[in-house]
């Protein structure tokens, strides 16, 4: 029996398909400064990685017209490290001899990228929590390999990246750690917060709309409200001062983040709380448990896939606002992007900006696999 | 095993419960009978202290029970409700254990506790290891009876137990619990607002209204003798002759020498006569289980109230 082509994969397929025939692939410049010419995929001169990519491209169409999911993960995960080794190959050969020259992905590779990267996720869903960790390493091992091996050297991106390779490291650190920073008080503060808004609508009907109202400020216009006081804080107690609160850097953008990330985590615990059901409240106070019991051994249970769900949210939020932070002086991967903007070496914002999009999707990804299975 | 003295209580300056008084003997099964709102579920929430009333004394094997820890008060007392109320995200055999745990029962007191109820309720041990979103509606209840029953406690509150469940599982469980309380002589406070099932399963049947006792007697004589005329309503006008019947054995009315087709001898005396009027005579030979002949009915016998 025919079936009918799969309605999410075709269009996927069709994009990986078609793009390269009116989008460039790269972008070819004599040097970092003047604008580059553009290169199709068609017009590439390696041969290796192309056959590869030609097969992959066969396994995603296949997979889109049988309907085999397996088939786009695999195939869809073979295009998008094929596209990556291509370019990578292709930079080698446009840069021997002219070592000033920039090779930058173009508008075709990142369509192309997208489309693909979103078909093996779909295909990933599909498939089950195991498909989704083999589509995690799928992309990271390769990857890391591709990188490792120095075919890809030649990139823009990555001689940004050696150009800057020692302050690199330490911003992914510094973003990771502001991340982690914010997390803490956001739990300690948030999770209780969440448990006295269950308990009392009085107060929920006060808090639930400020924390609402805090997210609806824009992250930088916090960020400078946050200044003044802060700012303010320090010069009037030296101690704190000295001890790096000020009106920049670190301390306003822990407390900006801690104050967007209380929202998502306090309504996730209060209605994660809301949900239990009435029976079973009412069956586990008739049966004798303390309050103490009843919250450890069936309302945090019950809640907790809705909790998780909202410091998942929370914590990807938070990686993605890390990134603004470093207008205030906070440092992180923000200070690469920006320095990338402001120069107009897009290049070097991308450095900043995709391990940004890197750590959000690994957390999440972690996040809802270590979701307890819903019963 | 339980008393009330003078108990009311109000929700928002409407009583619900007034001027209450009542006995539950030890080994009672004593139903709780009322339309919605007649405080019979108020009523049951007071004794294990889910409500605390506004006025008079609850008393449970002779201590009041507001002199007593609310929650070491309710693991002595067995707590059935409708939906049955079992925790998601534990077994089966957790869901029974429930009490034992918070009572600190070792493991092999508690597995052995946990077998035996099973086969009490009749329940496939196999499913000791199931969610309880796998069981059907009339299965969860029995766990539900299990989990209220595995303290071993001194009484066993119920309200509306059955009132979810289809007709067919619910007589099945119905026949079930009657069974359990033969055999373990358990104080049973029930709730329900199902005339057949009170005069069923119940001892001591008490007709509430609007938070007031209107009876409090034996199934029997609340037939027999209806109070007033809204008890008599509860009970049903016209089908109370077959309501008495339905709580007589057939072997109450044996006379000796067999006579007529033959029927068991479990059965009531309104299955007798549903028989009789089936086959179109007067007399039944009642045999025991082995084909032993016992006796007969007659129809006049029946008839003799």
């Amino acid at each position: 029996m025919i079936q009918k082509p799969d309605r999410v994969f075709t269009p996927f397929a069709v994009l990986v398909l078609a793009t390269p025939l009116w989008l460039s692939f790269l972008s070819v410049a004599r040097n970092r400064l003047v604008a580059g010419q553009p290169m199709a995929l068609l017009d590439l001169a390696v041969a290796a990685p192309t056959w590869v990519l030609v097969s992959g491209m066969a396994m995603v169409l296949v997979g889109a017209i049988m309907r085999g999911s397996v088939l786009i993960l695999g195939g869809g995960l073979i295009v998008a490290m094929a596209l990556i080794w291509l370019a990578g190959d292709q930079a080698t050969v446009v840069t021997i001899g002219q070592p000033s020259a920039r090779v930058s992905l173009g508008a075709a590779f990142w369509v192309m990228q997208a489309a693909v990267l979103l078909a093996v996720a779909e295909a990933a869903r599909r498939l089950g929590s195991w498909a989704m960790l083999a589509a995690l390493l799928g992309v990271v091992l390769p990857l890391t390999f591709l990188l490792m091996s120095g075919r890809l050297d030649a990139l823009s991106l990555l001689r940004e990246y050696a150009n800057r390779r020692d302050i690199f490291g330490p911003a992914v650190l510094r973003h990771l750690g502001l991340v982690a920073a914010a997390m803490v008080p956001t739990l300690l503060i948030g999770i209780p917060l969440g448990l006295v808004c269950h308990r009392n609508n009085a107060v929920a009907r006060v808090v639930m709309p400020t924390l609402g109202l805090i997210q609806t400020i824009p992250s930088i216009a916090l960020f400078g409200l946050l200044m003044a006081p802060l700012s303010g804080l320090s010069a009037l107690v030296p101690f704190l001062g000295r001890a790096g609160i000020g009106g920049i850097g670190v301390a306003p953008a822990v407390i900006a983040l801690v104050l967007y990330s209380l929202l998502p985590i306090t309504r996730n615990t209060a209605s994660g709380l809301a949900s239990v059901p009435p029976a079973v409240r009412e069956a586990a106070l008739g049966m004798g448990m303390d309050d103490r019991q009843r919250f450890w051994r069936v309302d945090l249970p019950l809640a907790f896939p809705v909790l998780l769900a909202g410091i998942r949210i929370t914590v990807v939020q938070a990686i993605g606002l890390a990134a603004v932070a470093a207008l205030i002086g906070a440092g992180g991967l923000g200070a690469i992007m920006f320095d990338g903007l402001f120069a107009g070496a897009i290049d070097l914002a991308l450095l900043g900006a995709l391990p940004v999009i890197a750590m959000a999707v690994t957390v999440d990804l972690l996040l809802r696999l270590a979701a307890p299975a819903s019963a | 095993m339980i008393d009330f003295d003078g108990v009311a209580k109000a929700f928002d300056g409407r009583a619900v419960v007034q001027d209450f008084n009542l006995h539950v003997a030890d080994g009672a099964f004593c139903a709780l009978i009322g339309a919605s709102g007649s405080g019979k579920s108020t009523i049951l929430r007071m004794m294990n202290r889910l409500i605390e009333p506004d006025a008079g004394r609850i008393r449970f094997a002779g201590q009041d029970v507001a002199d007593l820890d609310p929650t070491l008060l309710r693991r002595r007392m067995g707590y059935v409700i409708q939906s049955a109320g079992l925790f998601p995200h534990w077994s089966v055999a957790r869901n029974i254990a429930a009490v034992p745990a918070l009572l600190g029962w070792d493991r092999a007191r508690t597995q052995a506790r946990v077998a035996e109820l099973m086969t009490l309720l009749r329940l496939d041990p196999a499913l000791g290891r199931a969610r309880p979103h796998e069981l059907s509606g009339g299965q969860a209840q029995r766990v539900g009876v299990a989990r209220a029953l595995a303290a071993d406690p001194d009484v066993l509150l119920m309200d509306e137990p059955f009132g979810a469940l289809d007709p067919i599982t619910r007589a099945a469980l119905q026949a079930e619990l009657a069974r359990i309380h033969r055999e373990t002589r358990k104080t049973i406070v029930f709730v329900t607002h199902d005339m057949d099932e009170a005069l069923q399963l119940a001892t001591q049947v008490v007709v509430l209204e609007d938070g007031r006792v209107l009876q409090d007697t034996s199934p029997a004589d609340l037939l027999a003798h209806p109070a007033n005329a809204g008890v008599g309503a509860f009970v049903g006008r016209l089908d109370r002759g077959l309501k008495l019947l339905s709580l007589l054995a057939i072997t109450e009315r044996l006379e000796p020498g067999a006579d007529g087709p033959e029927v068991p001898d479990d059965i009531d005396c309104r299955s007798a006569l549903s028989r009789m009027i089936e086959l179109s005579v007067d007399r039944l030979t009642v045999v025991d289980v082995t084909g032993q002949v016992r006796g007969h009915v007659a129809l006049a016998g029946l008839m003799r109230s």
